[in-house]
């Protein structure tokens, strides 16, 4: 396939809101299970190892039109529990046998009990991560959240998630890990030939497909896409943050890009480089995955930072290491973690001089123009006064 | 070196050729092409290698080829600057004295402070509704039976213009019917909405605080000098000491900067060794 099938082929699993691909997978054995989760981070390896597909929710996105799930929220709540819920309650979620709510927010958490109260028949968890960096303390913590959610997902399946299993799912996953890693090294390397809706979408395919096929789907985009030809523009070079959570539509990553910006970093769908390195397949596969979690996972807004000073040093890192030449603080309106952190992020771009501007996005966002005509004059301003 | 600047407007392309040797620029040439329901994207390419033909030239001689206003989607550009920041250029470029800009399309009106270099210091746009532009004058032209040329010197000869509708074309057009209906003279008629439009673009420069100084007009409707009378008087009345000002290149300011940015830009790329490739 060229890069312009894989990345159709990607679109048209993004755009399924009736999850078809997962819904195949699991139809094609009966004892296959599907858990769905939502973002930031969990660790896929257990569902993995216990022969189930893990299926990322990441809202509607701007097809979806939320009827139901606006009767839930005031509006002064961000937009993905609310086609979440629609997912749900219009039967499109039906399929799934259990959902992992992450530790985002309070909105997410809130949602995990209602998700309870309306689908009691399925395994929900709310999936807490530790906010103590300590092996012993949240070391400890955390692996203990792991052997739980490991017996629920054994009672849930009827299979016992043995230690080999999650070794070999870890293995996969660590290809994974790797395979995106490449990807993103490959797009700040070579932008215009690996653009953002193509990383996006690949990126997105991820949460629906089984691991292995991703895999595959990765390989074979990247030996094409580096071979392309495509001329270089004159785009500066800009990493988006903020978007870890409601994800931004299509539309408006390709204006910033329309709008003369490479975008070299993201963080979009953090879970695919959650783990930033090779997670030892040696050992207690439990213990190694509460490891990397406290030392080298990435960081984010709804990651606990116990330390002010730290606060931003990521972001600061990734804009040095990518050769950035500013940073777009685009966050969902009324995500909390996103917001409430970008006051300290600018501060830190300003210490550091490193242009940046905010907005704001919801996943159905229409209007792309302002986007446009801020992040082109915010191009304009670093090609020529930076 | 040569540079070109591209500027996709919603009525016209206009495309403009720069050489720039030993610290000196010189304009080479320019071309305007009104779209008139053809392919946009399709008149650029035309437009700009009918220009580079006619100066015996070829794509390949040219270092920077910058795009402006909807041009992001030109696939030959080698960058893309925004019309704030190109119209800014463009009218220094052409009046050394521009303190402000009023960029007037035949969509958007567009108000820009500027710094003696070109740098955009503050800008405003109208929104989109069309009774702020140059498209809904030559519709009203064009149901009056004015040729556009005609539409200034008619609006100068006005003795008692009628004020139409700012806030929305559709009934700015109602206005106007009914003024025809009630005998009201054409020269009366285009004078109340020069005035209409003027005010509001007035209102855009004390916006961003361009209170004194020489505001350029670019953008087609630069050359109608009805609109720039009207405008001049709608500053007075607001008490701006604002001297609105046409240049008989006006319409070119957006290319003209595009390329001029499109120069400045390659040397600084050349100085960080990090050029793009024009294709």
């Amino acid at each position: 396939m060229s890069t312009a099938e894989i990345i159709k082929r990607c679109e048209e699993l993004y755009e399924d809101t009736h999850f078809t691909a997962a819904r195949e997978w699991k139809a094609a054995d009966p004892s296959r299970r599907v858990i769905g989760y939502m973002p930031v981070y969990v660790p896929r390896e257990i569902m993995h190892a216990a022969n189930m597909l893990s299926l990322g929710i990441l809202g509607g996105g701007d097809k979806l039109e939320v009827i139901h799930g606006d009767a839930y929220y005031q509006s002064y709540i961000c937009r993905i529990p609310r086609s979440t819920i629609e997912l749900g309650k219009s039967g499109r979620l039906d399929f799934v046998d259990g959902m992992l709510f992450p530790s985002i927010c309070d909105v997410i958490r809130n949602l995990s009990g209602m998700w309870k109260l309306m689908f009691p028949s399925s395994y929900v968890r709310y999936f807490d991560v530790p906010q103590n960096y300590k092996d012993d303390v949240g070391g400890n913590y955390y692996v203990a959240e792991l052997q739980e959610l490991r017996e629920g997902l054994e009672k849930l399946s009827g299979n016992k998630i043995t230690d080999e299993a999650l070794r070999n799912s870890i293995a996969i996953y660590n290809i994974n890990r790797a395979l995106i890693r490449e990807l993103y090294d490959l797009r700040a390397e070579m932008p215009h030939n690996v653009s953002s809706n193509d990383v996006y979408l690949l990126n997105r395919a991820g949460m629906v497909l089984p691991v292995e096929e991703h895999n595959e789907i990765l390989r074979e985009y990247m030996d094409k896409a580096a071979q392309q030809d495509n001329p270089v523009r004159d785009n500066c070079r800009i990493i988006i943050n903020g978007s870890f959570c409601e994800q931004p539509p299509l539309n408006l990553i390709r204006s910033v890009e329309m709008a003369g910006c490479y975008i070299v970093d993201d963080d979009y769908m953090l879970i695919n480089r959650w783990l930033l390195n090779e997670v030892p397949v040696d050992g207690d596969p439990l213990e190694n995955l509460a490891k990397a979690f406290l030392h080298e996972s990435a960081d984010s807004a709804a990651k606990y930072c116990d330390r002010e000073e730290d606060v931003g040093q990521y972001l600061l890192s990734t804009v040095r290491e990518r050769r950035a030449e500013g940073v777009i603080f685009a966050a969902p309106s009324f995500c909390d973690p996103a917001l409430l952190e970008r006051p300290m992020l600018t501060e830190r771009m300003k210490e550091h001089e490193i242009p940046h501007i905010s907005f704001k996005y919801a996943e159905n966002s229409g209007q792309m123009q302002p986007i446009r005509e801020q992040a082109g004059t915010f191009a304009d301003s670093i090609k020529l006064w930076s | 070196m040569i540079t070109a600047g591209i500027d996709l407007g919603t009525g016209a392309v206009k495309a403009v050729l720069f050489k720039h040797e030993n610290g000196k620029t010189e304009w080479l040439g320019k071309r305007n092409h009104r779209i008139r329901q053809r392919d946009p994207l399709e008149l650029c390419a035309q437009a700009y290698d009918q220009l580079l033909a006619e100066h015996g030239l070829s794509r390949d001689d040219v270092t920077y080829c910058a795009t402006t206003g909807e041009g992001e989607n030109i696939d030959f550009r080698t960058g893309h600057f925004y019309s704030m920041t190109t119209h800014a250029r463009g009218a220094i470029y052409l009046d050394p004295d521009t303190t402000s800009v009023l960029d007037m399309g035949a969509l958007h009106g567009r108000a820009v402070k500027t710094d003696s270099m070109g740098k955009v210091l503050n800008y405003r746009m109208t929104s989109q509704c069309a009774s702020g532009s140059g498209q809904f004058l030559e519709n009203i032209s064009r149901y009056l039976g004015i040729a556009q040329d005609e539409i200034g010197p008619l609006s100068k000869e006005a003795d008692d213009p009628e004020v139409v509708s700012s806030i929305c074309a559709v009934l700015a057009e109602t206005d106007v019917i009914n003024m025809v209906s009630r005998g009201i003279s054409a020269p009366n008629i285009l004078k109340g909405i020069h005035l209409s439009m003027a005010g509001r673009l007035a209102k855009l420069l004390r916006v961003i605080k361009a209170t004194d100084g020489v505001c350029l007009c670019t953008g087609g409707l630069a050359l109608d000098s009805g609109m720039i009378d009207a405008l001049n008087e709608s500053l007075d009345k607001m008490k701006l000491k604002v001297e609105a000002r046409a240049h008989e290149d006006s319409p070119y300011a957006g290319a003209i900067g595009a390329a001029l940015w499109g120069a400045y830009r390659h040397q600084k790329l050349q100085q960080q060794e990090a050029l793009a490739q024009a294709s």
